[in-house]
């Protein structure tokens, strides 16, 4: 795994009313899927696949949790990128 | 005659109706897995290209099913969606290729490994609606087993002869694939009175029991079912003397069917005259076209809880008014009252961080929490104000404990119009505003509340928990639960006073009031408008129609003498008999059975 650079972190909040449901964790992976790398967010000690809804959903996160989001690969920048976005306006909700 | 012994399961009727025939039962994936070790590394690409094949073939069933979604489905396609991303899902998909490849074992086994993985991670999710869309997941697993195992068109698709479905659970995907000819009726062991299922056997007069929970376990191909949608029972391979009840049964129901139905549209009113409206309790904008097909004269509940438990998103007032106005329009003038949210924040939201309430009942709910949670509440308001501009709407709050808390959400509600008049929007600027009474300070109170108010609705169900101060869902004091019991009858009683001392009008909405035993003392005690299951519709409508207001306005007077429910119950049932002979034979009272 190391030669595929460095890991970099990013700690993301839930803002959003709802928390960590379906349909945002569809926007998340989908957005993930989009970028050359492996993204792993985790919250108090369980972590979830960031390009798996079912995994994501299974972290239990309702407004208010910390996640932090690690990336690898060669668009784990503007991955995280593009995931503070969404956590950033709350998903447009 | 039957060498099979007669087995009986109780669900919830779901679309009356009696369906006698043969049981389809839909394959699930089996119990046992087939576990297969693959020697050769040439079988084990095989298997893994096997799987691909089901995954794709899974997708387009899927995806067409979508596409032939008929227009009255078309808000469950969201359910098609959701299991389109679970099939691609790596946690399914990729977890099952890796397991063929790793441990070198057939896709079956494979699949069934990666599912329960991802069962065990779903059974640690505190947020019990997330952690119920497992069965999603289950859905998808069998779609997928199903097509493993070759077969490759969904049976339903390919029905040649007349039977009953019997099934785990049906998704739209399936029921927009079948040919409804075919289908006498339909049985799940999933699902509410509410459930996709539920409305399009209702709305295809096809009966139907759902929520059996062991029947997709408990039938097997060629067994023969009885499946008596109106009281939710399902019967295994009958003996011949229960057959025999049946088919009367069946006969009798559709000789009802044709008269009681054909008189549901004749309007609620008794042999003397007396008005009594009888309107539906819905919980869905598809439900308006199915409720006024059982003859109902209007909504007196519409309950906006929906929105806020399945969709997981705080809704806007504008996709509220889109569905308010929708209900609106269906109704064609007649009128609906809607409900704001009725329940607490912990049920959808964890928005405000809310530890867990160790009793809910007497929390933050309803319009306390809305109170709290202006902005929201302001939401529905604007989008109930909007829909007034398109039918006869009323807005109902509940859970009013006394006159300071509706002069509060009046206030809110003064707000939200006068942001509409400056933005110049058009609603009905004499909208009714109605309350429930479901508090006993409510009731204590109701000669002040009916100063304020357009309508009371009587809410039972939670007045008859609180004033009796009994949970009924703690088996432990169930049989506490007693519609009849005196003070519950009084309380009734006072509130219709205060009601008429201000000539405003009163209803119940309630399961006592969908009760057809009941609806006599109702209307004596003056109750105006009744409020119920639409399924109910047709036979309390029939009593009110046999009813004579006049008669028992004096047994209600004579009823609320009585000491004990248990007195109460032994005179209603002698006047039963007496004015509606052959109707009401063997009736059972609630907490009075023993």
């Amino acid at each position: 795994m190391s030669e595929l650079g460095k890991v970099i972190e990013r700690e993301l909040s839930v803002r959003n009313g709802l928390g960590l449901h379906a349909r945002v964790a569809a926007r998340i992976a989908e957005t993930i899927k989009k970028y050359d790398c492996t993204v792993i967010l985790s919250k108090d000690g369980l972590e979830a696949e960031g390009d798996s809804v079912l995994s994501i959903l299974t972290l239990d996160a309702p407004i208010g949790s910390r996640l932090l989001a690690r990336a690898q690969g060669d668009q784990a920048e503007e991955a995280l990128e593009a995931l503070e976005g969404l956590f950033t306006n709350g998903f447009g909700e | 005659m039957s060498a099979l012994k007669e087995k009986v399961l109780i669900g919830v009727g779901a679309s009356p109706g009696i369906a006698i025939g043969r049981a389809m039962p839909l394959a699930r994936r089996p119990a046992q897995l087939a576990y297969r070790q693959l020697n050769d590394p040439a079988d084990v690409a095989k298997e893994a290209e096997r799987f691909k094949a089901a995954v794709q073939a899974t997708q387009d069933y899927l995806s067409r099913a979508r596409d032939d979604l008929g227009k009255e489905m078309q808000d469950y396609a969201y359910i098609i969606e959701a299991h389109l991303l679970i099939l691609k899902d790596k946690l399914i998909a990729q977890r099952t290729l890796d397991l063929i490849q790793a441990k070198k074992i057939n896709a079956e086994w494979a699949l069934g490994q990666a599912v329960s993985e991802a069962q065990g991670a779903f059974r640690k999710i505190k947020d019990e609606y997330i952690r119920s869309r497992f069965a999603d997941v289950e859905y998808v697993t069998d779609q997928l087993m199903r097509h493993l195992s070759g077969e490759e068109a969904n049976q339903l698709t390919t029905m040649r002869e007349k039977a009953i479905v019997v099934a785990h659970d049906l998704s739209p995907a399936d029921t927009s694939q079948m040919d409804l000819g075919w289908v006498m009726g339909f049985t799940t062991d999933m699902g509410g009175p509410t459930s996709h299922t539920a409305i399009m056997a209702q709305a295809k007069a096809i009966p139907a029991v759902v929520g059996l929970e062991r029947v997709s376990q408990e039938v097997s191909s060629g067994d023969f079912l009885i499946v008596d949608g109106s009281s939710g029972v399902v019967i295994v391979n009958p003996e011949e003397e229960t057959l025999l009840t049946y088919r009367e049964k069946q006969e009798a129901y559709e000789i009802y069917a044709q008269e009681v139905l054909a008189q549901a549209y004749l309007p609620g009113e008794t042999l003397d005259g007396q008005k009594v409206r009888v309107e539906a309790n819905i919980e869905l904008a598809e439900e308006v076209s199915s409720v006024l097909n059982y003859g109902a004269e209007g909504i007196g509940l519409y309950r906006t809880e929906f929105f806020y438990i399945t969709q997981k998103t705080i809704p806007n007032a504008d996709e509220l008014y889109e569905n308010f106005r929708t209900v609106a329009q269906r109704l064609e003038g007649k009128p609906v009252n809607i409900r704001t949210l009725d329940i607490g924040g912990d049920k959808f939201a964890s928005s405000m961080e809310l530890a867990p309430e160790i009793n809910p009942a007497l929390g933050l709910r309803a319009i306390r929490y809305c109170l709290k949670e202006r902005g929201m509440f302001k939401e529905q308001l604007r989008a109930i104000l909007l829909a007034s501009a398109h039918g006869k709407v009323r807005v109902l709050f509940p859970l009013i404990s006394g006159v300071s808390e509706l002069m509060e959400a009046r206030s809110v509600l003064d707000e939200v119009r006068a942001e509409l008049d400056a933005e110049n929007m058009a609603y009905d600027h004499r909208l009714e505003v109605g309350i429930m009474i479901e508090v006993p300070s409510a009731v204590a109170v109701a000669d002040l509340l009916a100063k304020r108010v357009d309508f009371f609705s009587i809410g039972t169900n939670d007045l008859i928990q609180y004033s009796l101060a009994i949970d009924r869902v703690n088996e432990h004091v169930a049989h506490l639960y007693q519609p009849l019991h005196p003070a519950v009858l009084r309380m009734v009683r006072q509130v219709v006073n205060a009601a008429q001392e201000e000539g405003i009008s009163v209803a119940m909405c309630g399961e006592m009031a969908g009760d057809p035993k009941m609806v006599p003392l109702l209307i004596g005690l003056g109750l105006d408008h009744l409020s119920m299951n639409a399924l109910a519709i047709p036979q309390v409508k029939l009593v009110v129609r046999l009813t004579n207001c006049a008669t028992w306005r004096e047994l209600a007077k004579e009823a609320l003498t009585f000491a004990t429910a248990a007195e109460v119950a032994a005179f209603m049932t002698s006047q039963l008999k007496k004015h509606y002979p052959g109707m009401f034979e063997n009736v059972v009272w609630a907490g009075l059975e023993g």
